[in-house]
């Protein structure tokens, strides 16, 4: 499936440098609302250099080409947005910018985009908003350890149901993305820091947002759009239903489990939807899918 | 990515270098009418398909066609010479007998019809070939936005009620830009296009 090239370059790299510069930028003693972003950053920045020097053109042009850069430009905006000082509605419009500017460069000019690209562009801001604003509570009323592996888990999912469900390319792309986010994870679950990673809230909800979404709509018509795909950066936020109600008053360790497992039955119900929702049905493609097929 | 479809989509899109070889009969063809010196092409009477196969002990060869395209072919009946010969093809036509398989080909793996909607060829020389009806025509083929020049065997045969036109040929997909997987499936698609016979689309959901 994937080359051996593609996991050094592309996945070990990445992680490696998120996690180096994670613990690098904490043992400087720099503020750390900005340890998770600028981590993530520079791994992701690894990835997207070795994507340039690959066959693919990955210099920003069509839409799905800008995700990466949006996830380093997100990484620049998302510590600020949660600097200490600031008002909550400064706060959403912080991140309501961002989500439009990111929307604004991977909503694609297609006339046969539906939505239209107006209402794409303002129902992508809309939701990456609250998504980002709504992890960002999550963080501080829950284990900032766990939505940063969860955050990491997902990006790896929705990588490997994007290089399944449609494209190799794509998912590749994906992958370097989610490896960065999990070098970033692994390093900041060493100490419980929970402004370094509400500073990554936003360029998790960017990206990883970004990769589904270019993902879902890639498809022609009269091909449906790969809508699973769409809920997958959202799947964190199940956890708020252990932070929140009878459950909140349980022990730490309860929740976590719980918190876990509910994360676990979300993304397995969305990956069985992805997978599902793109077969073709017929006798040709059941034979196909059996386990004793080809393997790559 | 699974297997399976890597597997199904190498063995569509292969291609070759121009090796080409002329097969079909072109007996097999309903002629198609000449009007002033000039056919329109279509899908109802022209046959344009591809085959790629995977590397391996089990090539399981793919068919793929496109539903939507047209052309001209301009000829001269009473020298039964060729004089152009061009083609646009949708390529967000393209249909398989598998509709994952048809969904993958059109993503940026392979064609990436997204952002290169448009495919075609555009004749330029129309060298007479060995044998009486047989040409060599040089042409501009553009796939997945890459322009290229090939040359390819083209057999001709001019009858009362009209002009059949067959070739079969190889192209190399990686000179066209599609990289993918060349270490799984041939790199060499063979395309066959029929002037005379009706092109055989898949549906959506396949077959």
């Amino acid at each position: 499936m994937f080359s051996l090239d593609f996991l050094l370059k592309g996945v070990a790299a990445p992680a490696g440098a998120a996690f180096v510069v994670a613990l690098l930028l904490r043992r400087a003693g720099l503020g750390s609302r900005g340890i998770g972003a600028v981590a993530y950053a520079a791994g992701q920045a690894l990835g997207t250099a070795w994507m340039l020097s690959g066959s693919g053109d990955w210099l920003p042009g069509r839409n799905l080409q800008w995700v990466p850069w949006v996830g380093v430009a997100a990484a620049a905006i998302g510590p600020t947005v949660v600097a200490t000082g600031l008002a909550t509605v400064e706060r959403w419009l912080l991140t309501i910018f961002a989500a439009a500017a990111a929307a604004f460069v991977l909503v694609p000019l297609w006339p046969d985009l539906w939505p239209p690209r107006l209402t794409s562009i303002a129902l992508f801001a809309l939701a990456a908003t609250v998504v980002a604003r709504l992890l960002d509570g999550l963080v501080r009323r829950s284990s900032p350890r766990l939505i940063a592996l969860l955050m990491a888990g997902g990006s790896g999912l929705a990588a490997m149901l994007i290089a399944a469900s449609l494209s190799l390319t794509i998912g590749e792309a994906a992958l370097t993305t989610a490896a960065a986010l999990t070098g970033t994870a692994i390093a900041l679950s060493f100490r419980s820091d929970e402004l370094s990673v509400r500073g990554l809230c936003l360029p998790y909800t960017l990206a990883v947002g970004g990769w589904c979404y270019v993902t879902a709509i890639e498809p022609p018509p009269p091909a449906p759009p790969l809508v699973a795909l769409l809920f997958l950066p959202a799947a964190p936020l199940v956890v708020w239903l252990t932070a929140v109600g009878p459950v909140s008053r349980w022990s730490t360790r309860r929740r976590l489990v719980a918190a876990a497992l509910l994360w676990l039955t979300c993304v397995a119900a969305l990956s069985a939807w992805a997978w599902f929702s793109t077969e073709g049905g017929d006798e040709e493609y059941a034979r196909l899918t059996q386990p004793w097929h080809t393997i790559i | 990515m699974p297997s399976w479809m890597f597997s199904q989509a190498a063995a569509l899109l292969s291609v070759g270098v121009l090796a080409a070889v002329l097969t079909a009969p072109v007996n097999a063809a309903e002629p198609v009418n000449v009007k002033d010196g000039k056919a329109l092409l279509a899908p109802d009477n022209t046959r344009l398909q591809f085959v790629c196969a995977h590397l391996g002990d089990k090539p399981d060869p793919r068919t793929g066609t496109f539903a939507k395209f047209t052309g001209a072919v301009e000829a001269d009946a009473s020298t039964k010479t060729l004089k152009s010969l061009s083609l646009e093809i949708d390529a967000n036509s393209l249909t398989t007998e598998i509709a994952k398989l048809t969904a993958h080909l059109k993503s940026p793996d392979f064609f990436d019809t997204r952002e290169h909607p448009k495919a075609g060829f555009v004749g330029k020389k129309f060298m007479p070939g060995a044998a009486a009806g047989e040409f060599k025509v040089t042409g501009d083929l553009t796939l997945h936005g890459v322009t290229k020049e090939i040359s390819v065997p083209v057999k001709a045969a001019f009858t009362g009620s009209g002009l059949t036109v067959t070739s079969e040929f190889a192209i190399d997909r990686s000179e066209f830009g599609m990289k993918y997987g060349l270490d799984k499936v041939e790199k060499n698609v063979t395309i066959t296009f029929v002037i005379g016979e009706k092109n055989k689309v898949f549906s959506e959901a396949g077959k």
